[in-house]
């Protein structure tokens, strides 16, 4: 009892310490938090919005570019008998209003089962059959009416790529599950021939849900009656799949937020390592007292988890308010480079919740072993040095170097291993990072070395004293400078990333984009009849010199989707692909006239395929190989992109459709009149879109931009915290000196030569943190290049190192310490000298 | 999550069907939990608007008359059966389509989905000898080819449940009919051929049936009384090979019931002299002297005498009460004709025949037993009941 008062004691003893251990672990926590929080509910937001359509939907049926021929159903369900099986036309429109908002439109057939629309108590008066009787019918939410602004009843003018129609909202549903409701946000559910129409899709279906007994026979049997060109695929398999695209999003910032505990952890352990090297005398007379060991174990392990728990709850707290914000930069990034889904809601599961204060605990408790064991080990005697602990921390230096020595070679071991695991990647990163902090007391000590004659140049005595400060003081200054450098590293390592994949990205846009102007239809839909007169024309307008079309297609399959570029091009404009492998003239040849295909470099990797490798594809004449002919760079899609050539997939599709083309100028034509001319007369009123070539590099960027906004945002974080651990640090290192200052004061030490004193110290600690973190931030860019992005995206990237990121880490890291050491320094140079010897 | 969801979708849904079957008006005709809505509420609609009614007497045409007339609101055609195995065991068996429009004018569009018609479907099977009963229900579409009532060959079907004429149409009579149903439901099936051995009957005036005594309150309605059976039963992982004798009924109208009238009491019953026995009773809310009684006697050679409510008394000998929705039931019955020298006590086989899906009513094979002149006749027969609560 005594012992744990006098632990809380010494909490509240130290209010700005605790504080800001606190601040630190709260930051950590809900940092982690939110990201997993965010993550999850990004995820889930797929996973449901799949399993509305039937709650026991065990297997689809998929088949090629445009659906599936709709009688295949009728098939299934009459001549062969299956149960269990609904049809689905799915797509998505635009709000007519202009606004630019999307709906998705979801077709079903509410007679095919009564387990139809998984949702609970619907508003009275809603009927199912309204949906088949009603020309036009829909329902949704209310909420999303209210969210829309509309009325129900009433009509919305709905879009889909240049037709218009007016669906009328015959009912709202008011459902009671909100994980339900949370998937059907932004659905507009149609009976299957009001979406057909809508849809533009009459004669198909998306896909067939089935619910399947798990019977392999059954199975195989019905394998055997699917067309060609269908597929049955587990749901399992294809949430899977899909949940594929975007794992290495989520793992890469799960990974970063899990610095951001890494640093909170730090600042723990310094706190607590710091508060028992001031209570050495303290524990002593415990210890005298009768008080064992274990008890002194405890103590601090108890202090370690008051911390921990207040900091968790802050954190917890701080976590979902923060999942909010951070939700929107998820699901931003995951609409701009995978699939476009609406959530703006986040749902926080009790298992996340716990994991993530388990994870904080833990933390915490790993923090509090060290200093712990070190208070367990104080001596029962009254007479304390504490040079002696600083005199054992100088000696150990030898065996941290062996523990970074080994640290190291066990991180480059992991890095090295033949693997494509991420969370193996990140180990090896932790690792070494790591060996990094048990290196940091032999480095400062090196790094103090060095500058030591400059300080005295310029500072005199001052600057001479205050760098004898920071390495006598080694076994508290070294866990300040460590978690402040690691922090920095980070922001250097992240920046240095992001500028290095700009870059590249940048490069690749500029050669990627050769053509003068690129027409695309304005939401993805495949062009019209009307549209593709209205291309013809334009194609033999004037200024034109060559054309080429493009049309993207998603291809599902056991294996995942796989994203086909359809292009019908010439020669020249074949050059846009810049291989990586592959020879552009034989690679042409095979491309354009013997059904070959070339790989985007995420394709190649994600699928262990190189030049002379055959893929297969699920074509609508069943399953057909296609060779390899090129491996071309392609930041475009991070899962990999297989381009044919328009009259490949003439061959084994029946799908004359495009998206896009771009055209390219005559010598001496001038794409801004001829821009100007579509825009004003020839596009107005249609679904296309010119644009510049320029115009959609900028576009790109922007996107990419967008992309990086969560890492920016935990880059910050990471800051923040790193700051926060350095001003805790450093202020409990000078307040703890009180004595000692005080002597240098009776000794004849002005105010303000002890203010530069300390705040030289702090300013030193922070360049040095600054200059440690300089090769460490460039193992991270390195590592966070060729392992995390490889192993995520298969992307090879340019190194680009601007000397900005490296002086900004300095600057920061020097200003954090002298910061950190103003308030410390100010309160000790105003104490009177005879109250702090008093104290004593 | 998934399980009380889908209970509760299920009703949802159900809920939604019931209206379409019939009845308007939510506030007023929502069903308990548990229970459905009975058939009566489906019938007694108010929504007939500008269908078209069964107002005067019409001349029927074959085969053509077999199929569908989607102008009319509903429309059944109905099939039941008392068959025994070789072994002495005994089956009921149903097997109806009723169909539904969803608006008086057909709804046309460039998908092949679009329609105003849906259909339901009813599967039972009696197995007396086990005291067990069995049933089952589907929804479909009528259109995508997923349910439809075609002619020539004329083919009914819900999905893979079919009642398709078994050899085209016999050259010398157009209105034979000979027809293989086939109904499949996990836990039992049917698998029968059914054959007309007497001709057609038109009920009330040439077909027009008269339900009240308001003349648009009625029905176009032709029965086959007796068509020879066989085939195989499936109950309790068992085929049991089986003959005996269906009766086929195909009704539509727009109304059925009047406003003072809760629901009906039908009998079909084929008795042991060749002669059949087709009757119904439009039960009042209140007296039973303001019941509507109506039927059809008949004989060995098809001779059609029709019945009106004085001709005859239909009175209830003993209540069944369910267990599974608490509704009591007469069952049991004397019918006394005595202008034909008509004397019979109908019985159930068993008592449980109530159909308990989204709709509920009683549904059950009978025995007959009695004296018919001078003779003593014996039969089996088949009796619904509908609107009780």
């Amino acid at each position: 009892m005594i012992l744990l008062r006098t632990g809380l004691r010494n909490l509240l003893w130290r209010p700005w310490q605790s504080t800001l251990s606190i601040i630190g672990i709260v930051i950590g926590v809900a940092v982690v938090l939110a990201i997993d929080i965010a993550n999850d509910s990004a995820r889930r937001a797929f996973q449901f919005a799949n399993n509305v359509v039937a709650g026991h939907t065990t297997h689809h049926i998929i088949g090629g570019p445009r659906g599936l021929d709709e009688d295949l159903y009728r098939r299934l369900r009459v001549e062969k008998a299956i149960r269990g099986t609904v049809p689905v036309v799915e797509g998505h429109v635009q709000l007519g209003d202009g606004s630019g908002r999307r709906l998705q439109v979801l077709g079903i057939d509410p007679m095919a089962d009564p387990m139809l629309l998984a949702g609970e108590q619907s508003t009275a008066g809603w009927n199912p059959v309204q949906l088949l009787s009603t020309r036009d019918a829909a329902v949704l939410l209310d909420s999303t009416a209210e969210r829309l602004g509309l009325q129900i009843p009433s009509t919305l003018d709905v879009r889909y790529g240049k037709v218009r129609r007016q669906v009328r909202l015959v009912a709202g549903l008011n459902l009671i599950d909100e994980l339900i409701a949370t998937s059907l946000r932004s659905v507009l559910i149609t009976d299957i021939s009001t979406a057909q129409e809508i849809l533009d899709s009459v004669g198909r279906l998306t896909r067939i849900d089935l619910e399947l007994p798990d019977d392999r026979d059954k199975i195989a049997w019905l394998r055997s009656l699917l067309p060609e060109g269908t597929e049955l695929m587990s749901s399992a398999a294809r949430g899977s799949a899909v949940q594929q695209m975007t794992r290495a999003f989520h793992t890469n910032l799960t990974a970063l937020s899990l610095l951001a505990l890494v640093v909170g952890t730090f600042l723990i352990y310094n706190t607590l390592t710091i508060s028992v090297l001031q209570r050495h005398r303290q524990l002593a007379i415990l210890r005298t007292l009768g008080v064992s060991n274990a008890q002194l174990f405890a103590l601090v392990v108890g202090e370690a988890m008051v911390l921990g728990i207040i900091g968790v709850i802050g954190g917890v707290g701080l976590g979902i308010a923060l999942s909010e914000w951070l939700l929107r930069l998820v699901i931003r990034t995951i609409n701009d480079l995978y699939f476009a889904r609406e959530v703006q809601h986040v749902t926080v599961m009790a298992g996340g919740v716990s994991k993530v204060v388990l994870l904080g605990l833990g933390a915490t408790l790993v923090a509090a072993v060290a200093p712990a064991f070190e208070a367990s080990r104080v001596p029962p005697q009254l007479s304390y040095i504490r040079s002696g602990y600083e005199t054992r921390a100088g000696e150990s230096i030898t065996r941290l170097l062996w523990g970074a020595v080994i640290f190291s070679a066990l991180g480059a071991i992991v890095l090295m291993l033949p693997s494509r695991s991420l969370v193996l990647g990140f180990a090896g990163i932790f690792l070494i990072l790591f060996a990094f902090v048990l290196l940091t007391p032999w480095l400062l000590v090196k790094i103090v070395k060095l500058i030591q004659p400059l300080l005295y140049l310029v500072l005199g005595l001052i600057g001479h004293t205050a760098a004898r400060g920071v390495t006598a003081t080694l076994s508290r200054t070294r866990i300040a400078v460590a978690a402040l450098a690691v922090a920095v590293s980070t922001t250097v390592g992240v920046a240095v990333m992001i500028t290095s994949f700009r870059g590249t990205v940048e490069i690749w846009l500029a050669s990627y984009l050769r053509a003068d102007i690129y027409l695309s239809t304005i939401d993805g839909s495949p062009v019209n009849r009307s549209e593709a007169a209205l291309f013809e024309a334009i194609k033999y307008l004037p200024e034109v010199g060559a054309v080429s079309t493009g049309r993207r297609v998603t291809l599902e399959g056991q294996t995942g989707r796989t994203q086909l570029f359809v292009v019908d091009l010439e020669r020249q404009a074949f050059d846009n692909f810049q291989l990586k492998h592959g020879d552009p003239e034989q690679a042409w040849v095979q491309f354009s006239r013997r059904g070959a295909v070339i790989v985007s470099e995420p394709y190649a990797y994600h699928n262990n395929r190189k030049v002379g490798d055959t893929l297969r594809l699920r074509t609508d004449q069943g399953e057909r190989m296609f060779k390899i002919a090129g491996v071309y760079f392609d930041y475009g899609s991070d899962r990999g992109v297989v381009t044919l050539h328009r009259s490949t997939y003439s061959r084994y599709w029946n799908d004359p459709a495009f998206t896009s083309f771009a055209l390219y100028l005559k010598p001496g034509a001038d794409p801004v009149k001829l821009l100007r001319k579509l825009e004003t007369e020839m596009l107005p009123g249609t679904n296309l879109r010119a644009r510049s070539s320029r115009v959609l590099r900028d576009l790109s960027l922007r996107i990419f931009d967008r992309t990086f906004a969560v890492t920016n945002v935990l880059r910050l974080l990471a800051v923040i915290i790193a700051v926060t651990g350095i001003l805790s640090a450093l202020m409990s290192i000078q307040l703890e000196r009180g004595k000692e200052f005080a002597i240098l004061r009776a000794n004849g030490f002005t105010p303000r030569q002890l203010w530069a004193l300390v705040t030289t110290e702090t300013g030193i600690m922070g360049f040095a943190a600054g200059v440690l973190a300089l090769p460490l931030g460039l193992f991270m860019a390195g590592a966070l290049i060729m392992i995390i992005n490889r192993r995520s995206f298969g992307w090879t990237m340019q190194l680009v190192l601007t000397p900005e990121h490296f002086i900004h880490a300095v600057v920061l890291a020097a200003s954090a310490g002298l910061i950190a050491g103003m308030y410390p320094a100010l309160r000790i140079a105003r104490r009177p000298p005879c109250f702090a010897l008093r104290h004593e | 999550m998934s399980k009380p969801i889908n209970v509760a979708v299920r009703w949802l849904v159900a809920a939604g069907l019931a209206l379409s079957f019939g009845c308007s008006d939510t506030s007023t005709n929502e069903p308990a939990a548990g229970r459905g809505p009975s058939i009566t509420d489906i019938l007694s609609t108010d929504d007939t608007g500008s269908y078209r009614r069964a107002t005067r007497p019409f001349t029927l045409r074959f085969p053509w008359d077999h199929g569908a007339h989607p102008e009319f609101k509903h429309e059944w055609w109905y099939f039941t059966g008392n068959v025994v195995s070789k072994e002495g065991h005994r089956f009921g068996y149903q097997f109806t389509l009723f169909r539904s429009a969803l608006t008086p004018q057909p709804r046309t569009g460039p998908s092949a989905w679009t329609t105003n018609q849906i259909y339901m479907g009813h599967l039972a099977v009696t197995d007396v000898n086990n005291g067990s009963f069995y049933h089952d229900e589907r929804f479909a579409r009528g259109a995508m080819g997923l349910a439809g009532v075609t002619t020539e060959p004329f083919r009914a079907w819900l999905e893979d449940w079919s009642a398709i004429e078994a050899q085209p149409t016999a050259l010398a009579c157009n209105e034979c009919l000979r027809l293989t149903i086939t109904a499949v439901h996990r836990d039992f099936r049917i698998a029968i051929t059914v054959a007309n051995n007497k001709p057609m009957v038109r009920h009330g005036v040439n077909g027009w049936s008269q339900k009240s005594e308001t003349p648009t309150n009625a029905s176009y309605y032709y029965s086959y009384t007796r068509m020879t059976t066989e085939g195989a039963i499936r109950v309790n992982g068992r085929d049991h090979s089986v003959s005996g004798l269906s009766w086929f009924d195909h009704e539509w109208s727009t109304s059925f019931l009047e406003s003072n009238h809760t629901g009906w009491d039908w009998f079909s019953l084929q008795l042991s002299t060749d002669s059949e026995l087709m009757l119904f009773r439009m039960r009042d809310r209140e007296r039973a002297a303001r019941d509507y009684l109506s039927g059809s006697f008949i004989d060995r050679s098809g001779g059609v005498t029709p019945l009106a409510g004085n001709d005859f008394e239909i009175s209830a000998l003993a209540t069944w009460k369910s267990l599974k929705t608490g509704i009591i039931y007469p069952s049991g019955w004397r019918i006394e004709a005595p202008g034909h020298g008509l004397s019979l006590t109908v019985s159930p086989w068993i008592n449980d025949q109530e159909i308990t899906s989204t709709f509920r009513y009683w549904e059950g094979a009978v025995s007959v037993k009695g004296r018919l002149g001078e003779q003593d006749v014996t039969g089996s027969g088949y009796v619904e009941l509908t609107g009780y609560d």
